[in-house]
Order: structure tokens, then sequence, then C-alpha cells
């Protein structure tokens, strides 16, 4: 992955978004179609670029919070888990009792998942296909698109 | 004229009657009005002006992007914070909202009137204004061929409880029920005010200018004398030209958030009530999992509402997000939320609204020039708040459901309806709701009693004389209903005044 690529990440914050995606939605379950496999931490980057200068700030502090406050608990870095730990780690966030980490961590729950359901291939594999009640041409070009 | 950033190349400078800051529900039909009655218009809109052809090319959650402030997420902040979607684009919020059109109920314009003075605004002195522009946007009760199977699913639950309920009433003409209202309706089925108002005020010579983003307001001698803003190249959000607007007459039709928000960045101090007395709506969302296929992203997402504790503040209306907009919210993490995920097309959905008249917030600058809102929510309105999630879940679980989910944190699914219980059995603080809102009202609020609002009942400011609101602000309470309809016809109602008041206002 060429870092070119990236319009607000850089190459560090782009791994440890990979790594959260990936653990939010990993291939195989329900449907193969996983994280990784759609570059979710890619199109997460591309998708937050006209964000405002302090959203993106706290975004990119608490993607690095993610990754490093596991090294004063578990004495390892959040990329360096295992798929298991991973989540373990995740839901301690999405679950904790204070609300301002629980809401930090939905923030960026809800962006890189809104980018990775937002995948055709996604949509494909959980049968999702958006049509209007009343067909007719017009209604045929909408999802055409 | 309409005016985007592409046609533009150069500073521009306008001396009008009129400038109206924002396009939406309110500056819209006052463009519309005062440019019939023959004065020159110019209004200022920040967002972007699109049509059907470029909704349908947008995903959902490239419309979060393009056609709402901060992807949608807008917060207000307190102990829990509260997402509050506002639209950006030539027509404003109407553009993005469900459509869904009510009448002031009677007993929120007496209370105005008792309360706070405000005068000429009882039922039968709007019946005509509400006449008129349900005729302009075209509203009717949607028909259940569009409503979809989410809808049909609740109004099955309700008739079993016996709960009183409804159809919607919307703006709209020849709905395909694409489920798409909130993202810009790719058939313009959906009457957006850019697709009636604004197209008649550039018709009686308006000027509209898109991308184009107002600054500063300059007072002179205890008048407004002229808007500064920018015009907006919308692609890099970089500033292209400067915009002069010295107009006799000043019309700030930003929003309840941005109106209070430019004024204050402005200093100008029309009342110490300005950007007080927030009021939301604030919301909850009910999912439930069905046996049956129900594709609830098929059909209008709001059709219908359960009216049957309206007394009481609680409204429950239809609500349904396709996939990349909802699960990430009810989703959990890893497999557990993929296996959720597949799930999508058995997923019902519903919200909860209720009137938060003990509750409110503010309006302040932020530190990053932004508005910065906070809001408490008064725990009688969170009370209303959990009794509207233990009704929308009983209603599920009328209409069959495997499981419902609250969305309240700490609070596992409900497996059956003596689950409900916990939600008053528990002590539940403002902390574990997620909430939203919809229908920000009240940081300018109109009435005679000067010390206690902050422009007159026909929206004039009581300290400038050239300067009227003409929003959703000038509400000095929660409807209780969704207030398109309201705001559109105060707005009509209070350009009728400017134009009888003519000479008074544009000299």
């Amino acid at each position: 992955m060429a870092i070119k690529e990236l319009k607000v990440l850089d190459q560090k914050l782009y791994m440890i978004t990979q790594a959260v995606a990936d653990t939010l939605a990993p291939a195989g379950g329900a449907f193969q179609v996983g994280a990784q496999d759609v570059d979710a931490a890619l199109l997460f980057d591309n998708y937050i670029d006209r964000l405002g200068k302090l959203p993106l700030k706290l975004i990119k502090t608490v993607l690095y919070l993610l990754e490093y406050a596991p090294l004063f608990t578990r004495f390892k870095r959040f990329s360096r888990m295992n798929q298991e730990q991973r989540l373990n780690y995740l839901r301690g966030w999405e679950n904790s009792r204070i609300a301002s980490k629980r809401n930090l961590f939905v923030m960026i729950k809800m962006l890189i998942l809104m980018t990775f359901y937002s995948h055709d291939a996604v949509a494909q594999a959980m049968n999702y296909h958006p049509e209007c009640l009343i067909k007719d041409e017009d209604t045929h070009a909408v999802y055409l698109q | 004229m309409l005016f985007t950033y592409n046609d533009i190349g150069k500073d521009i400078v306008e001396t009008p009657d009129v400038c109206i800051i924002g396009s939406g529900a309110g500056g819209a039909v006052m463009a519309d009005m005062l440019s019939s009655a023959g004065m020159d218009v110019v209004v200022l809109e920040e967002g972007g002006y699109y049509t059907k052809d470029r909704y349908r090319t947008f995903k959902p959650i490239e419309s979060l992007k393009i056609l709402y402030r901060d992807y949608g997420s807008t917060l207000a902040f307190g102990k829990s914070p509260i997402v509050l979607p506002l639209g950006r684009a030539v027509g404003g919020t109407t553009v993005i909202n469900s459509g869904t059109c009510f009448r002031t109920p009677a007993h929120v314009l007496e209370d105005w009137a008792e309360t706070f003075g405000v005068v000429g605004a009882s039922s039968r002195d709007m019946e005509p204004f509400f006449e008129r522009v349900e005729k302009a946007i075209n509203v009717t009760t949607i028909s259940p061929q569009v409503l979809g199977k989410n809808g049909l699913i609740f109004k099955r639950g309700a008739d079993a409880l016996g709960l009183s309920n409804g159809m919607l009433k919307h703006n709209m003409i020849n709905c395909h029920g694409c489920g798409r209202c909130a993202f810009g309706c790719p058939h313009d089925a959906k009457q957006a005010v850019h697709l009636n108002f604004i197209p008649s005020a550039i018709k009686h010579g308006a000027r509209i200018y898109a991308n184009a983003k107002a600054e500063k307001i300059i007072i002179e001698s205890g008048r407004v004398s002229s808007v500064e803003g920018s015009i907006i190249n919308e692609q890099t959000d970089n500033r292209l030209y400067r915009i002069k607007v010295s107009p006799k007459l000043l019309v700030l039709s930003a929003g309840t958030i941005y109106t209070p928000f430019i004024l204050e960045k402005n200093n100008i101090k029309l009342s110490s009530e300005l950007g007080k007395n927030l009021t939301i709506h604030p919301a909850a969302r009910i999912t439930a999992i069905y046996d049956e296929l129900i594709e609830g992203y098929k059909g209008i997402p709001q059709g219908n509402y359960v009216d049957a504790y309206s007394n009481e503040g609680i409204v429950l209306e239809g609500i349904f997000v396709p996939p990349e907009v909802g699960l990430p919210i009810i989703g959990a993490s890893g497999a557990a939320g993929k296996e959720l995920a597949g799930k999508y097309n058995n997923f019902a959905a519903f919200g909860v609204m209720i009137s938060d008249n003990n509750s409110s917030g503010k309006v302040r600058v932020g530190v990053d020039n932004a508005p910065f809102i906070t809001y408490r929510l008064h725990p009688l309105d969170l009370k209303k708040l959990i009794k509207g999630i233990a009704v929308a879940s009983e209603i599920f679980f009328a209409a069959g459901a495997k499981s419902v989910n609250s969305g309240v944190y700490g609070i596992k699914e409900f497996r059956s309806s003596e689950d409900i219980a916990q939600l008053f059995t528990r002590r539940l603080k403002t902390a574990s709701f997620e909430m939203m809102a919809f229908h920000p009202l009240g940081t300018a609020r109109m009435g005679e009693l000067a010390g206690h609002t902050v422009v007159d009942s026909f929206g004039k400011a009581h300290t400038l004389e050239n300067l009227f609101i003409s929003d959703g602000s000038i509400f000095p309470t929660s409807l209780g209903v969704n207030p398109q309809l309201t705001i559109m016809a105060f707005s009509m109602r209070n350009a009728e005044y400017i134009i009888d008041n003519k000479k008074r206002f544009l000299t």
C-alpha cells in the first residue's frame, strides 16, 4: 500500500486502522468478506477527508490510544495482539462504564463500519439489494448508478 | 438566477432590498414571498446545489458527507452526546429530512401566546398560511403502497395492542418508496423547498448564491449595514472569492444552531436569551429481529406513527436506514457483528421522539470557531424517553418479534415482553442512552416580552430595526411534532408582515 493513496492518515495510523477494522469485521463468519478484503482502512481514510481539523485530531488521537494504551495493561500494542485479544480489548472500550471512553470508541467504530458496509462486495455478501417498491423505468435508473 | 462556485469568477458586490442567509424551510419561503412582492432579494447558502441526478449517484454515506453538516454527526454535548443531523445544501434540511408534515398543535400555539405574549399566531390566524404551504409543497397522506414492511409490522403490533396509530402526511408527489428520503430523494418525489419555493423565488428575480458562506454581519448606526462572506469551492473547501451584500433588510434563516452562532460570532447581542432555550426532540431508535423477511430499506422510512401517548409528549415514528448507516450503531464488534449484519433483511426499526419541554440547551461559539452545543436532558424527559422505548418494544413483540434491542447501554436485548420491565427497575442514567435528535428549536425565541425573547411575534429583532429571524430558532418551546411545516407557515406569515410594512423596513 503506497502512502500516496492516503488522504488523511499516515502509514502508521493506516496500519492501526487496519488492525481495528480487521477486528471489527473479520473475514469469515456469517459471510466471507472482511475488512481486509475491501481495504476498509483505506476507505475510512478517504471518507473522513472533509472532516474538520478538530474531529480529525480526535480520531487520530483515539487511534493512537487504541494502539498504545494496552502497553500499560497488557504489555503489548494493539496491532501485535492476536485476534481474540484484540476483540476482547475493543469490547472493553465498547462496554466501558466511562461514557466518554465508550463514545469515543463508537465514533471510530461507526466510521470504519460505515465504509465497510458501504462496499458493494459487502452489500452483495449480505444479500442487501435496495430497490424502490414502485418500479418503473425511472426507479430502475436509480439503482443502476 | 442560481449561482454555484463554478459560475463565479470574481468578487461579488450586491445591494439588494433584502438579504436572506440560509435557503432551507424558513429562507426559501421568505425569498419567494418577498421577491413575489417585487423586492430585490439575494440569498446566501453555504451548501451546494444538487439535483436528483446527483442524489442518484450518492451512496448513503456519501450523502452524509455532502448534504449534511459534519457528516450528519453534529453533536450536542451533555451527559450523553446527542447526534443532531443538519442539512447543508440549497433547500437546507428539507433536502434530507423524512418529509413528515404536521401543523403546529393548537395547545402549543396557545402556550406561546400565554407564556411569551406571541400575538397573531392562533390556530385560526395560522390556518391560511398552513393551507398555502401545504398546497405549495403538496402535503398528502402516504399511500400504504409505499409504506414498506417495516411500517406494516409496526402497524400490526400497534393494532394488536389497540394503540392509536396512522399514516403520516408527507410533502411528496409520486413517491416510489425507495427508502432514501434522508439522502436526497432520487425522484424529486419529496417536495423539498429547492423544488418549489426556490425556483419560484428565482422566477421572481431572486439571486441565490450556493456555496456562499456568510461570515460577518456589520452593524452601523444601530442597523445591519452589510453581510460579508466567501464563495467556497465545494470540492476543496477553499475560499475562492469574497461576497459583500449591503441590504436594506437582513433575514437570518440559518437554522436554530447557526443563526445564534453567526450572531454571537459577530458579537451581536440581540438579547441575553440568544443561543439559549434550545430544544431538540431527543429520539431513540429501537430495533427488532423477526423470522419473516422484512427488507426495511424498501419503502418509505418514516411512513406511519403511533400517537397513543402524544398527550404525554411521546410520539413514535417510523425510521429505517440502510445497513451501512444502521449497522455501525447497533452492531456488535467481530464475528457477532457480522452475524447480525447477515440478518439485516429481518430487521425492523422504529423511532421514539419526545417533547423536551423540561430540558434545554445552549449554542455558543466553540474554540474551533464552530458552534459548540450543550444540552441537558431533564429527568422528567428521560422518563418519557424510557416509556417510549418500552412502548415501542411492546409493539414489536405484539407483532411477533423474536428479540428487541432497546439501544440502552447495559441492557441486553429483550427476548420477550417480560424483559422490558428492566427499563423501569434498573437505575438508568442519561449516559446510558444513545440518542439522536432531529428538530432543534428555540435559540432566538419570539414573543412580546422583550426581556425573555429575542425577536417579536413576527420575527423582527427587538433591538435592531432591520434584522428578522425566520427559522426554527424563533419557536419558544418544543412542538412535539416535526417542525418543517411550522417553519414554512411562520415564514410565510412573517414575510407578509414585512410586505405590509415595506415602507418601515425598506428605507
